[in-house]
């Protein structure tokens, strides 16, 4: 029997190796370009450090008993089953490191949640399955779709490998363009079934759903590209919805709205 | 449950009775809570618009009803086996029926049939001529075993 | 009246042989045997579609199916993991062990039993027979949402009649363990007296009972919606789609813990016997049972934190999911305690037990990050949360179901299963399902959601390590189906009634002979003259 196994362990090392040459895969949540990305990086690293300290004691003792409590080692069991104390220790400690967990839980929630004080809005519409991205302050609008490489390379049995095509999936022919260190009020719904609008590097995800009208908000400090996907099962395109965000300086982004101003006017001329 | 009661003028019986953990009136407190519990959930979805929720829960409320019900029925009944110096006697009771079976001591034979293959029933058989009789079907085996003995040594000791 | 001679006098009839036997069985141990047997194939079944989904995901791009159907592969994948493997096999536990543990003959409503297992059958192939439809299956998950599932084909109001009558059959077996553990017990055996299975399927069967028909109205609701012009869920016609949201959930957060509570009984049953020390704490495992039951009736909208709730909601939902863990710590404590000081040995049920705890741990602790909102937000809808419930429903529900068939197969066949094979089994399926769900952990930290048949290049690695994990565990299941098989054929070793080295301290079942008898239910009682309960 262990020589089965270790065969079978040799093989899926083998097979772990030959991937990691590949590789360009991460192990933990991005810390993005916001206030938000980061509290919930922090968070969620605080989150693990206390499960893998609890985990060090549940399994250091569930191991111990293992190693030490074998019938070869320990033949004769302990006849107890019953101790009061340690019960009610183990139900007062876990209690006290929930709320430990909880305060800076509420407080992250509760700056997470604010979306006052924007400085300006962009109402997020989805669509089966592509988003339309609307600046009420710019009049400008647009629906942003998969890109053209992706979408040929993601058919079924297609002459396209998607290794050649940059940012698979990740791609779009028009990407949403913002200016950084602006506070931005995303105004989330739907023009069809529920949808989820989520860019990993600014942490949170809202429900896009139609009949509400969900709200989140970014203040992005550095110019880059970001991108996401939808987060909720919206039918059979849904894994072909990508969201890329633009960030660029205040001028820049003044530049972009005139050219794409510019371009409606002729378009519509 | 067999309660065995001791020789009284020259006569030994036995009552089998089936398991019976539950009072008729805790059955009805134990509906009466869960129809709270589910009138409160369904009655809170029916507020938010979701009334197609109550009857199924009030459907569910008549099933658990029925299935308390029947079970309080089943098990009131009882078989009483009585042995006299000249009989052996079954009174089998499910509340207002009641049936008898009279055999001669002297001729009497109790079985244990063994299921023959899996998924047979054992049967404690008690009769005499062909015609027989299942006794303490309600019974779990080691009752079943434990009442055969304690038959049996009364049969066998006189006459 | 002469039916009732009929009725008390004995006939030298055997039961129907064959396979009218299994039709007509009121039997609770052939009723077990069917439950498992059925639970087993589904299981193969629900497998399959697993597989499918591994395999189109073992390279980005598509290769295998097309995007519609890997959602249907998804959606059925699911359903019928839940309602025709797990919960069956617990259902298939409750029927062989309840009654000789509370020294019951039978259940107590041995012809409904019939019925409601023989609903299972009918409801499954009804569920699989949409993939053929119009339209295909119903692809929208198994949580249903409106108004994705609105758009399904002719496939839509077959499925709902078949989650009705899975729904039926579960309702029916809760309340014939309520009605059983109630009114059967032996004289003595108190409720605190009663084997913690018995205490974690009636807890079990009441959280049933109370959510079945919120998820029986939720689908009628999204019928109606569909082909009745109602708009219940409709925001066009003044509906509100989360309102459906809350009903699933209502019913889905229960529903997790039913799968997992009659686990806790299995584990607390094994534990004990191969640390040959009694159950820790067995009154607060009863009480931190019960708090269970109870919270999962209070926490359903932490599933939906992205829905848009208003704060002190999603505070609320926060703080009342992270109590959860407090009882189940307890649990986790409690086993622990038990092993400590015990006399350990190894034995498959052991292993399997042993494989439970490590993997519910893991799962319990990438639920308590999840219980966070704010992290949440992040791990919500993406791999993170499929590593989590797989971790708990597979490694706890499944792993648990392992420990007990092999714990009481002996029992059952009174044949010693294969132990090497056992225990080669339970290594190849812990090893397989590290491999195929831990990385899944990493592909939801690193951004990719769930439920999509395609992904981006990053993700490769690790679902590529995923798929291969896959296949170990599923082909591993084989060999479980040998060594079962080998043991019902009798090909083994004989055991004695206490199997288990000290075995009869820690459960009535142990007294009895191996295999178990049959006994049977009141047939001999004249039923029609009996009255109402007054």
């Amino acid at each position: 029997m262990s020589l089965h196994l270790i065969r079978l362990l040799l093989a899926v090392v083998l097979s772990l190796q030959a991937l990691a040459a590949q590789a360009d895969y991460r192990l933990n949540i991005p810390v993005g370009p916001t206030e938000t990305s980061r509290a919930i990086y922090d968070f969620h690293m605080y989150a693990i450090w206390v499960c893998v300290a609890i985990g060090i004691v549940v399994f250091g003792v569930m191991f111990y008993s293992i190693i030490h409590f074998r019938k070869s080692k320990h033949p004769v069991p302990a006849g107890f089953h019953e101790n009061t104390v340690l019960e009610i220790v183990w139900t007062v400690i876990p209690v006290l490191i929930l709320v430990g967990l909880a305060v800076p839980a509420t407080k992250a929630l509760i700056r997470i949640e604010d979306t006052s004080g924007a400085e300006m809005t962009i109402k997020v519409t989805a669509y089966q399955w592509k988003w339309h991205y609307e600046y009420p302050e710019e009049g400008i609008q647009f629906f942003s779709s998969l890109d053209e490489a992706s979408d040929r390379a993601r058919q079924l049995g297609s002459d396209l490998a998607p290794e050649k095509v940059a940012n698979y999936l990740l791609e779009v022919d028009h990407p949403l363009v913002v200016p950084i260190n602006k506070r931005i009020r995303f105004l989330i719904t739907s023009a069809d079934v529920i949808h989820a609008w989520w860019v990993p590097a600014f942490g949170w995800k809202k429900d896009a759903i139609p009949g509400y009208v969900n709200a989140g908000w970014v203040t992005i400090e550095k110019p880059g590209i970001y991108r996401g996907q939808c987060t909720e099962l919206c039918g059979r395109d849904h894994a072909y919805m990508p969201i890329v965000v633009k960030a660029v300086t205040e001028e820049e982004y003044k530049s972009w709205v005139a050219q794409w101003k510019q371009r409606q006017e002729t378009l519509e001329e | 449950m067999i309660v065995h009661q001791g020789s009284k003028f020259e006569q030994q019986c036995w009552i089998l009775l089936p398991n019976a953990s539950l009072t008729c009136h805790q059955a009805k407190v134990l509906l009466g809570a869960v129809g709270v519990g589910m009138a409160l959930i369904s009655g809170g979805f029916a507020w938010a618009g979701a009334w197609p929720v109550l009857p199924f829960a009030g459907i569910e409320l008549g099933l658990l009803g029925w299935g308390l019900s029947w079970s309080l029925r089943q098990s009131a009944g009882r078989e009483v086996i009585t042995v006299n110096p000249v009989a052996i006697r079954i009174e089998r009771t499910a509340n207002r029926g009641r049936v008898c079976y009279e055999f001669h001591r002297a001729w009497v034979r109790i079985d244990w049939q063994k299921p023959k293959t899996l998924g047979e029933p054992s049967r404690l058989l008690l009769g005499s001529h062909g015609r027989r009789v299942e006794i303490g079907a309600f019974l779990i085996e080691e009752e079943k075993a434990a009442l055969l003995k304690s038959l049996r040594q009364v049969l066998s000791s006189s006459s | 009246m002469a039916t009732v001679a009929e009725h008390g006098e004995h006939h030298e009839s055997s039961p129907p042989k064959g396979w009218l036997r299994w039709v007509t069985t009121t039997n609770h141990k052939d009723i077990g045997t069917l439950y498992l047997t059925f639970a087993l194939i589904m299981f193969f079944v629900g497998g399959a579609m697993a597989l499918v989904i591994r395999a189109e995901l073992y390279k980005p791009g598509l290769q295998l199916v097309d995007p519609h159907f890997f959602n249907q592969m998804v959606t059925l994948h699911a359903l019928i993991m839940v309602f025709g493997a797990v919960m069956p096999a617990f259902a298939g536990f409750a029927n062989w062990m309840i009654p000789p543990m509370i020294g019951a003959p039978d259940m107590a409503l041995p012809r409904l039993n019939n019925w409601s297992f023989w609903l299972l059958p009918f409801a499954a192939l009804l569920l699989s027979s949409t993939l053929f439809m119009d339209g295909g299956a119903v692809a929208a998950g198994w949580t249903l949402y409106p108004p994705l599932v609105l758009q399904t084909g002719n496939a839509l109001p077959f499925t709902i009649f078949s989650v009705h009558l899975l729904g039926l059959s579960s309702i029916l077996a809760s309340i014939n363990i309520i009605v059983t553990i109630f009114n059967l017990r032996a004289p003595g055996m108190t409720m605190m007296k009663m084997p913690m299975f018995c205490w974690t399927w009636l807890i079990t069967a009441f959280l049933l009972i109370m959510v079945m028909p919120v998820l029986a109205g939720a689908v009628t609701m999204l019928l109606t919606d569909k082909y009745f012009q109602t708009s219940f869920f409709n925001p066009a016609g003044g509906g509100d789609p989360v309102l459906f949201q809350h009903l699933f959930w209502f019913f889905g957060h229960p529903e997790v813990y039913i799968i997992i509570l009659p686990a806790f009984g299995i584990i607390s049953h094994v534990i004990p016997t191969f640390a040959r020390k009694p159950l820790f704490g067995k009154n607060s495992m009863v009480y931190a049972t019960a708090v269970i039951g109870f919270l999962s009736f209070i926490v359903w909208s932490h599933h939906q934190y992205t829905v848009g709730m208003p704060v002190p909601a999603e505070l609320y939902f926060m703080y009342s999911t992270m109590l959860i863990a407090v009882p189940t710590g307890v649990k986790v404590f409690n086993w622990l305690a038990t092993m400590w000081k015990g006399s350990l040995t190894f034995e498959t049920p052991m292993l399997n037990a042993l494989g439970f705890l490590i993997l519910f741990v893991i799962g319990g602790f990438t639920g308590i990050m999840m219980s966070q909102v704010p992290a949440d937000l992040y791990y919500h809808d993406n791999y993170f949360i499929v590593a989590h419930f797989h971790y708990t429903l597979v490694g706890g529900g499944v792993f648990a179901i392992f420990a007990g068939i092999y714990y009481w197969l002996p029992k059952w066949t009174g044949i010693m299963y294969d132990e090497r094979l056992g225990k080669l089994h339970f290594w190849l399926s812990f090893l397989g399902f590290n491999v195929l769900f831990f990385p899944q952990h990493f592909l939801g930290l690193a951004g990719m959601p769930r439920r999509i048949p395609d992904y981006a290049l990053q993700f490769t690695e690790f679902n590529q390590i995923s798929t291969v994990g896959a296949f170990i565990f599923g082909f591993a299941q084989l060999l479980l189906v040998y060594v079962v098989y080998q043991a019902i054929r009798g090909v083994g070793e004989r055991v004695n009634s206490e199997v288990w080295e000290g075995a009869k301290s820690h459960g009535l079942e142990w007294n009895l002979p191996s295999p178990m008898p049959y006994h049977h239910s009141f047939e001999g009682i004249d039923i029609q003259k009996a009255i109402a309960c007054e």
